[in-house]
């Protein structure tokens, strides 16, 4: 049985023009061990994904359907008393915004405490060992947990969010961009780190990114989000050699290749639809240089197109040709 | 040196040039104004000899510079002259009503702030509602309106209309108090004390309402605070030691640069209240041109309210932990 | 290769519209204009001023009597006459239409407001946008000055000033514009700092344009709508002090304003008496005339005080 399944979950969001769905009908589930990537353009969705599952939204929005199973039960169903002795214990977040998600006017050590004491079974001396040890698995040495948040560098609040996300030892962690504020050799500190505590305490992740290179350098199984919906499933391996929805063939294209660095980097052209009022059809049609006229009637529904690989593209059948015309420039030229 | 003492040293040395810059601009005001300077400090009442010992002792017959010198010395050593009217020495006659300014100056202050605090954070938690719009219309009202508008209310209601309180001074014909704490626990100074620290009150709350209210619900959409509510800390913790606790630090800003109105506000409210204080000496001494006595009372609350935003800046340096430190590069 | 990741990362890329001379005066104007039609106390606020200028201008025409006409009655004097279809609002002590002098009130009161409104909005934007396009030495001087400026206790300095230099409405204003720019310079400085780095402002130096030039036409038009809220604000302030200083009996004798009539009140033991219709109607005008300049800068509360973003 999974650790985490998330069935048919559907997030919305109050606006001043009406609801909007930024999570719409998402299914996935997560092993026990396993690391996830959740990847796709800002604004499709993921982030609002992994703050549902510890249902903490924006004041606007609210899970309007589906089921989040974790450890046997249904989170979306449970007390919001329950959900708040779930968080953290169970599950625990390194937030978007790392670098402001410590309070300013308490020393870093303090707060690692405060949630060790309030929310573990750790006295105050406990407490302290504690944190010290949190502190040498992100590699920061042990003085530091007497500075300020203020006194850190960008890499540094990193780590002490992620020591916190450690805390009290979660089945799981939602790791949201975790470096994407990063410079880049910090980036490849922050996420070997990450990737060894993983291995280390055979810990669940959920990495949302939208740096394919993030995705393979930690994961093992990537999800794409397109417009609120999972488009695509499937192993790391297969996610980078044997792609199946157009959006993942344009993503790919989207960013240097370990393998072929004469490649010429091709971006999608346009953005992502108005989740207001969502198109008929498939939602990527509008930048899908394949899109057919089926596409823009008929929603691509997510089957699983290999063992252990779904898609959601009605021109799956074809992905061979597709894939070669994708690595052609010309095809992601915008039509006239 | 740790960073905090040097902040301190700095903050302190900055304190005095404003002093000093303010000492300088009452001279220029008192001594250059038309007329004769010796008439700002020799009243035609006084005998010969008086005058030429006057004139000395602020070197009235030398040039400005000199002036200006011997009145800077006067000044650090407390010497502002002799009163036109009651004779005496002015500091002495300053220090009398002192305490009675800032009995006054510091309890409407305290009660206007915790009030303000905790009406802002209570609008700012129950945002949206029919409270929150009643809640601002009320402290805009209440910042609208002078305060001897207020004082007057006060006064013609409860004094006069109901007889609850006395209508002016600060104790009962023939009180004597040995002790400042005598007089603190004496009924009948705080039957004096009501009505001017109420109508001070209602005019200081209006600013730290709406100021907490407004901080609230930007810190309640920090990154920091959904992260504690993400570890699951109950919620009163969450509000309490990282909403609030950060909601205040400009509160505590705002009280720097509110106390320099608060102090206008105590020149209306002693007068109307006739509470023997700073302002009210001040107003009657210019008024009846008593010049050394206006000049030291002027002086006396600028030393009040440069000594409290030094305060309150000091506080402010203890509850935020990146002043002292990141302040330091900047200035 | 990373580096091309990153710069690449970001796919949707918020475009970046640069604001010029024109467009930021009409959105500065739009958004007033649309802050109205949103905010409806800003409306109210509006509505008073407009009606407040209407007496103002036509004070005198309306008004029924003269203000420091003493009303009588074959020979006697008709003194505190409670309100009545003859005298509205009732006659003071020594016999004085008290509406009419209310009506009177208007003008010294919007004088006062708006000229020293204007003085605050002028110098503070002066100030600010030169302390914070220049920075380094002369921003620490005209900061220090600042400093000076909110060490010195506001209502003794105006009393101490007006004391020294005559009774008159000018007086006071000018009294208050020494000391009340120091608010506004503070905020539009801060602002000037970061418009300082916005790309268009960087262009135009780049281009060769002069210091004044870049400030005046380029930086200037993005800070207007603050300066025109400054302005809003301190007219209110302005005319609280007015009143505070007429009060306190150092008011322009030749005017009869709101303060003044609160003070012959006070002093004629109007309170003792409970003629609350004598003190009460210039209180509530003077409350409604700041209180309409609050609701129009309402929104921008969390400006008023520019230190706090700045720490």
């Amino acid at each position: 049985m999974p650790l985490l399944e998330v069935r048919d979950l559907t997030v919305e969001y109050t606006t001043q023009r009406g609801a909007m769905r930024a999570v719409d009908g998402v299914s996935f589930a997560v092993e026990a061990g396993q690391h996830l990537g959740l990847i796709g353009e800002s604004g499709c969705g993921k982030s609002t994904l992994g703050r549902a599952l510890l249902r903490v939204l924006p004041r606007n929005g609210s899970i309007a359907g589906g089921e989040i199973r974790l450890n046997d039960r249904d989170l979306v169903t449970i007390s919001e008393e329950q959900m708040r002795r779930a968080r953290w214990r169970e599950l625990s977040m390194v937030p978007q915004s790392s670098m402001d998600a410590l309070d300013p006017v308490y020393r870093v050590g303090d707060q690692i405490k405060e949630v060790l004491t309030n929310r573990g079974d750790y006295n105050r001396r406990a407490a302290r060992e504690r944190a010290v040890e949190l502190f040498a698995l992100v590699g920061l040495a042990k003085d530091r947990l007497s500075n300020y948040p203020h006194e850190f560098s960008g890499g540094m609040r990193q780590r002490a969010v992620i020591a916190l996300a450690l805390a009290l030892e979660p089945d799981l962690v939602v790791a949201d961009e975790p470096v994407t504020a990063l410079d880049v050799i910090v980036q490849h500190q922050v996420l070997k780190t990450f990737r060894e505590l993983q291995e280390r305490f055979d810990l669940s992740v959920i990495m949302i990114t939208h740096d394919i290179s993030v995705v393979a350098e930690t994961c093992d199984e990537v999800a794409v989000m397109y417009a609120g919906k999972i488009v695509e499933q499937t192993s790391v391996e297969r996610f980078f050699h044997q792609p199946f929805h157009p959006y993942t063939l344009g993503l790919q294209n989207a960013y240097p290749s370990l393998h072929d660095a004469n490649r010429v980097l091709i971006s999608i052209d346009g953005y992502p639809p108005d989740l207001i009022d969502p198109p008929s059809g498939c939602r990527f049609r509008d930048r899908c240089p394949f899109a057919i006229e089926r596409c823009q009637h008929e929603e691509p529904p997510l089957i699983e197109v290999a063992p252990g690989h779904r898609a959601a593209c009605h021109r799956w059948p074809e992905v061979e040709k597709l894939r070669s015309l994708a690595k052609e420039a010309a095809t992601w030229q915008k039509r006239p | 040196m740790p960073p905090r003492a040097v902040y301190f040293i700095r903050r302190l040395g900055q304190m005095i040039l404003v002093l000093w810059a303010i000492a300088t601009i009452l001279f220029l005001i008192f001594r250059l104004m038309p007329g004769n300077p010796l008439v700002a400090f020799i009243d035609p009442t006084f005998t010969a000899e008086q005058a030429e010992a006057i004139s000395r002792q602020f070197g009235l017959d030398q040039p400005l510079p000199v002036q200006y010198g011997l009145y800077l010395k006067n000044i650090v050593t407390g010497n502002f002259g002799t009163s036109f009217f009651q004779k005496e020495p002015v500091l002495g006659i300053l220090l009398e009503v002192f305490p009675n300014t800032i009995l006054l100056t510091g309890i409407s202050l305290t009660a206007a702030y915790v009030f303000g605090v905790i009406a802002g954070s209570v609008l700012a938690w129950r945002r949206g509602g029919k409270l929150e719009g009643a809640g601002i219309v009320f402290a805009l009202m209440t910042r609208s309106a002078p305060e001897f508008f207020v004082g007057m209310l006060a006064l013609a209601f409860f004094s006069f209309n109901l007889g609850w309180f006395p209508s002016s001074g600060v104790a009962s014909p023939g009180t004597i108090y040995d002790s400042v704490f005598q007089q603190l626990t004496s009924a009948d100074f705080w039957r004096h004390l009501a009505l001017p620290a109420l109508t001070l009150a209602i005019y200081l709350q209006g600013l730290p309402l709406l100021l907490m209210r407004s901080n609230m619900l930007e810190v309640l959409d920090e990154d920091f605070v959904t992260m504690a509510r993400m570890t699951g800390l109950p919620e009163w913790r969450v509000m309490l030691s990282h909403a609030a606790r950060n909601a205040l630090l400009p509160i505590v800003t705002a009280l720097t640069l509110g106390i320099g109105y608060a102090i206008g506000g105590n020149v209306i409210v002693e007068t109307v209240f006739s509470w023997p204080g700073l302002g009210r000496v001040l107003v009657r001494a210019v008024q009846s041109h008593d010049y050394p006595l206006a000049q030291g009372a002027f002086f006396l609350i600028a030393v009040v309210i440069v000594g409290l935003n030094f305060m309150a800046d000091i506080i402010y340096s203890v509850l935020d932990p990146r002043v002292s430190t990141a302040r330091q590069e900047v200035a | 290769m990373l580096d091309a990741a990153s710069a690449r990362s970001e796919l949707t890329i918020e475009p970046v519209v640069p604001v010029g001379r024109r467009q930021a005066i009409a959105t500065s104007l739009g958004g007033t204009v649309g802050i109205l039609r949103r905010d409806r106390f800003a409306l109210v606020g509006v509505v008073i001023y407009i009606l407040f200028i209407f007496m103002a201008i036509f004070g005198p025409a309306l008004a029924p009597h003269d203000p420091q006409m003493v009303m009588e009655d074959d020979g006697i004097w008709l003194t505190n006459q409670p309100p009545s279809a003859q005298f509205p609002l009732g006659t003071t002590n020594v016999g004085r239409d008290i509406l009419s002098q209310l009506i009177h009130g208007a003008r010294p009161a919007l004088m006062v407001g708006l000229s020293a409104a204007f003085m605050v909005a002028v110098v503070g934007t002066v100030v600010g946008l030169i302390s914070g396009y220049f920075g380094g030495r002369t921003d620490a001087i005209l900061m220090r000055l600042t400093d000076i400026g909110f060490g010195i206790p506001f209502l003794p300095f105006v009393i101490v000033l007006v004391a020294f230099l005559g009774p008159s409405i000018w007086n006071i204003v000018l009294a208050m514009g020494i000391l009340l720019w120091c608010d506004t310079a503070r905020i539009i400085r801060s602002q000037v700092l970061t418009v300082r780095e916005r790309a268009f402002v960087q262009a135009a130096k780049i281009s060769g344009a002069s210091d004044w030039r870049t400030i005046f036409l380029y930086i200037a038009p993005n800070i207007l709508s603050l300066s025109f809220l400054y302005g809003t604000l301190a007219i209110g302030w302005a005319i609280l002090t007015e009143a505070s200083v007429s009060f306190l009996g150092f008011g322009d004798p030749a005017v009869v304003s709101w303060g003044f009539m609160l003070q012959d009140a006070y002093v004629s033991q109007a309170l003792a008496r409970g003629a609350y219709y004598w003190f009460v109607p210039p209180g509530i005008c003077i409350m409604l005339a700041v209180m309409a300049g609050f609701f129009i800068g309402r929104g921008y509360e969390e400006l008023l005080f520019p230190r706090l973003r700045e720490r």
